[in-house]
């Protein structure tokens, strides 16, 4: 029983150490970024909008990443910005993710007019420049933090939009859609049974790489003010100040600047780590396996 | 330079991860200078391995064992790089299946043979075009001068292969590996590029290795055959010996195999059960053992590997009980086929295992129905379109099965695709069961024509269950999940000789032969009215395409569907059909029942197939007239109102050119042909 038992923890071990290197290490990055996002009352040492101290005192064993231009503790605000700006950009992801597979997928599969329709309405949004179509819209719609969400989203669902379509298109002509679509299956069901399941592997590295570009978009907003407003921290805001104040605190910047770097770093080893989990399929294994018929 | 050509234990292993695999074990063998040896077996046999070891083109996850390689009485040390590049592509040449992927899609045709010239040091520069020529002309290319400078798209099959062998001919190689060169060509062009690779070797200046899975077309071609079953040797001699009197039991059951063009259909093909042995694993006794119906179970063939031993015709065989395997009758020997072919088949109802079906119940009726591609966007000036599929008239009766052959291009495939609406038809009408496709008054019920496509690969779901697979027609019919229909699926396994516990498996983990298996259960799966077969056999393996064969015909037998059955293989198609459509750019230009078809063909065309089909007999094949598709440019390329055929066809005269000539539709043998009563005095005749 005691054996069964931990041979199965044993199996899970193995299993999760036979992934991708760029998983485990996209994937062990990222988890701490995620626990501080969860619980940042548990790990800052003091609070985040508390002026403790003199402005722009070096790190020290008190603060550990040095006080800002009004004495507030820069690792404190770090750490509860990391809620803010992940939140921000993983719920943006998720919205473009899906709204971008489904109109992406659609479009690419069903083909025809409303294909081109949508491509040429998707090239139209992606002649803009990103950032400046999420002003435009938190210029409109106010600085609230699910305006941000959808102004992100916005801007990313194009793109996501082109690049599941190219799967549809790809999915749509192979045999088991065909055979479907012989037994009477409607478009509904054969992008939810077959297309979808099947675009998958490509889907995650797109997500992962889009995860990536989420984080850059909002921290680049709040650096132009558009973000999380002050005195609510987020790597964005704080970079900003970090910059006018270079010359008082040089080293301001580390802790935000790290942070958004080692989170979208993260991401883009998940997106490759899922790359090369999902594309040895073509690889030798699936050759050699039909030429030996083992 | 002569062709003369030694190996002995030649071994190939694959690694992978941690197991090894045994590709090719120990092969020993020689061959005379200006040989044509034919090396057989089904995939998995090690015989394209073969091939590629002996051009020192192995992946590098290959462990090649073996030192020396004699060729023209010198010897190459395949351990040393420089030695085997020297003797690559210069020496020994290949000839790959797949021409298009071969050739350099941005080059002309000439520039990739001079290459060869330029690496080799051939001839001297000066030279260069004059030898492109001299070796376009000798590979019977017509207008080297404007070929040379053409590129691989602006060919056709046929020729892009001629064009590869004139390339492999370049370094004027001592052997030349052929490896499938024809199974991606269509039958006519088939023939005739075979015929060429054998007088290329006529000259006696060169051997020629055919690697091939079909047997028929190694009669024609070799004069001794090489068998291969998992890595060894079962099996070499001369042709005649091979076909007239096998001595192993792979052999004897890989001609068995074969369908047969001339035959009637009196028996079920005989295939070969089981699978090839896991080569991952160390093996004891003989490989063969397990699938054997002369050794199975036996001790000494459990216990024993047989060495090879001389038999007294001159051949070698790996065979504790050769001598048995030769005193057993043939199932069908060379003999009983020439008198099938002399004597016409019988037409004894009683002996023919097709079912009578009612000719009063249509299922399908197809009235003049049209079908054209466009491509490129409405606005863009060079949109070209392409006739599919013109003015054909088809009518499928309840529990017959309906071939509808011709060569790729034909429109065969689009004209299924119409019936199941994965195209839409321009003009005319297609009734499915009684009611009209693309009205919107009375739909036929969802799952009454179910498809079978070439390959099962791409036609099931990598990511779904074989149980989700099989029930999806049912779900999408009846609604519910994959889990209500668990029973039907049990069943539905059974009927197509599967295992129930399979249900749970994924089909990454099935085989070719089993994978067609589980599309068949799913067409099967509502009871269709009629069943499409895309050339449901072409992927197959020979031991495979007997089984599903078989398959098709009882479930056939026991339910009592309609087939349209779509193949450019006519010998399986003879083996499968009670009427036969012939299809040629479009147009239906024959069609009556199978035995009047194939033995009283009307159409030059028709008749230029059914001459192209390899027999399985040595004999027959060397005595064999053909009748060939012609290039005739006298009447011009076919316009609007000519027949389609005239191109092609020996008999083309002025009425041809003017006149489209139809079948007749009340015609039980139809012919689209304006002299179809002398062309079938022509026929018979030969």
């Amino acid at each position: 029983m005691n054996g069964a038992k931990e041979s199965l923890i044993q199996r899970k071990i193995k299993f999760l150490l036979g992934q991708p290197k760029p998983l485990i290490y996209g994937v062990l990055m990222l988890a701490p970024f995620l626990v501080l996002a969860a619980l940042p009352s548990v790990f800052a040492p003091h609070s985040p909008l508390a002026i403790l101290d003199k402005p722009f005192l070096t790190p020290s064993g008190r603060y550990l990443l040095g006080t800002d231009e009004i004495g507030r503790d820069l690792l404190s605000r770090v750490i509860y910005a990391a809620r803010a700006d992940i939140l921000t950009s993983v719920s943006a992801a998720a919205m473009a993710f899906i709204l971008g597979t489904l109109i992406g997928l659609f479009s690419g599969y069903i083909g025809g007019r409303l294909d081109t329709i949508t491509m040429r309405t998707v090239d139209v949004f992606l002649s803009f420049p990103t950032i400046v179509l999420a002003l435009f819209l938190i210029v409109i719609f106010g600085r609230a933090q699910w305006v941000q969400i959808l102004a992100i989203a916005l801007v990313m669902t194009p793109s996501m939009a082109r690049f599941s379509r190219g799967s549809g298109l790809v999915l749509r002509v192979r045999g088991y859609v065909e055979a479907s679509r012989v037994s009477g299956a409607s478009t509904a069901h054969i992008v939810r049974v077959h297309i979808l399941p099947n675009s998958m592997p490509t889907l995650l590295v797109a997500a992962s790489v889009l995860s990536a570009s989420a984080i850059l978009i909002s921290s680049s907003l709040s650096y132009l003010g558009l973000g999380a407003q002050p005195p609510d921290p987020s790597w964005g805001n704080m970079l900003r100040a970090a910059f006018s104040f270079v010359y008082q605190a040089p080293l301001y910047g580390v802790g935000p600047g790290v942070c958004v770097t080692m989170v979208a770093g993260a991401y883009i080893l998940i997106g490759e780590g899922f790359r090369r989990k999902f594309g040895d399929n073509q690889g030798i294994i699936g050759n050699t396996k039909n030429l030996g018929g083992v | 330079m002569s062709g003369k050509l030694s190996i002995s234990e030649l071994s190939v292993n694959y690694r992978l991860g941690e197991a090894k695999l045994l590709a090719v074990n120990a092969l020993s063998f020689a061959i005379p200078a200006g040989h044509r040896i034919a090396v057989v077996g089904e995939s998995g046999s090690g015989k394209s391995t073969l091939g590629l070891a002996l051009m020192g083109l192995l992946p590098r996850n290959a462990e090649v064992i073996f030192e020396n390689l004699e060729l023209d009485d010198s010897t190459v040390n395949m351990n040393n790089l420089s030695e085997v590049r020297a003797l690559r592509g210069r020496k020994i040449a290949m000839v790959f299946q797949d021409a298009k992927a071969s050739l350099d899609p941005l080059r002309t045709i000439g520039s990739q043979i001079t290459e060869v010239l330029k690496v080799h040091e051939i001839v001297s520069s000066d030279q260069f075009e004059s030898e492109v020529h001299r070796l376009l002309t000798q590979v019977e290319i017509p207008r080297p001068e404007l070929v040379a400078r053409q590129y691989p798209h602006e060919l056709s099959g046929g020729m892009r292969q001629r064009a590869m062998i004139a390339a492999a001919l370049a370094g004027r190689p001592s052997l030349l590996i052929a490896d499938e060169p024809t199974s991606a060509l269509d039958v006519t062009t088939q023939a005739t590029v075979i015929d060429l690779l054998r007088r290329l070797s006529e000259s006696g200046e060169m051997s020629t290795m055919l690697i091939t899975h079909d047997l028929a077309l190694v009669a024609s071609f070799a004069q001794s055959v090489m068998v291969l079953y998992a890595g060894n040797i079962v099996e070499t001699g001369s042709v005649d010996e091979i076909y007239s009197t096998p001595s192993h039991p792979y052999t004897k059951a890989l001609l068995a195999a074969i369908p047969n063009i001339w035959a009637d259909r009196k028996h079920e093909l005989d295939s070969i059960e089981g699978t090839l042995p896991d080569l991952t694993e160390k093996l004891s006794g003989c490989v063969f053992e397990p699938r054997c119906t002369f050794g199975k179970g036996r001790d000494l063939c459990k216990s024993t590997t047989p060495e090879m031993k001389a038999l007294p015709t001159g051949g070698r065989v790996a065979c504790h009980f050769s001598h048995e395997v030769r005193s057993v009758a043939d199932i069908r020997g060379s003999a009983t086929q020439v008198e099938v072919k002399f004597n016409l088949p019988s037409t004894d109802a009683s002996k023919r295992l097709v079912r009578e079906f009612d000719r009063a119940i249509p299922v399908v009726r197809i009235q003049k129905v049209s079908k054209t591609f466009r491509r490129g966007s409405l606005l863009a000036a060079n949109r070209s379109q392409v006739i599919a599929v013109r003015d054909v008239d088809l009518l499928i009766h309840e529990g017959e099965s309906v071939g509808l052959v011709g060569e790729s291009g034909s429109g065969k495939t689009t004209l299924a695709r119409l019936i199941v609406e994965l195209e839409s038809k321009d003009s005319g009408s297609i009734f499915v069961h009684g009611s009209e496709l693309q009205t919107s008054e009375k739909k036929s019920p969802k799952g009454d024509v179910q498809f079978i496509f070439q390959d099962p690969g791409d036609s099931l779901n990598p990511v779904m269950t074989i149980e989700q697979i099989i029930s999806e027609p049912l779900v999408l019919r009846d609604g519910g999940k994959a889990k209500d229909f668990r029973d039907n699926v049990a069943r539905l396994l059974v009927e197509v000789g599967l295992r129930e516990s399979m249900a749970r498996r994924r089909p990454s983990e099935l085989s070719g032969g089993q994978r067609q298996r589980i599309a068949i259960a799913r067409a099967i799966s509502t009871d269709p009215k009629l069943i499409i077969a895309d050339e449901a056999v072409a992927s197959l393996d020979m031991s495979a395409r007997g089984q599903i064969l078989n398959l098709l015909a009882s479930l056939q037998r026991a339910k009592g569907f309609s087939y349209l059955y779509i193949s450019h293989d006519l010998s399986t198609v003879r083996h499968v059909c009670d009427r036969v459509a012939v299809m040629y750019r479009g147009r239906i230009v024959e069609t009556g029942s199978a035995d009047e078809i194939f033995v009283h063909p009307e159409h030059p065309y028709m008749q230029a197939l059914i001459s192209a089909v390899p027999v399985p007999d040595p004999k027959i094949e060397r005595t064999r007239q053909r009748i060939q598709k012609v290039n005739n440019m006298e009447f011009g390329s076919p316009g609007e109102n000519s027949c389609a055929y005239i191109q092609h066809c020996d008999l083309a005269r002025e009425k041809c050119s003017k006149e489209t000539p139809y079948v007749l539709s009340s015609a039980e043998h139809g012919t689209a042909c304006h002299y179809a009563s002398e062309s079938a005095e022509r026929f018979s005749r030969d």
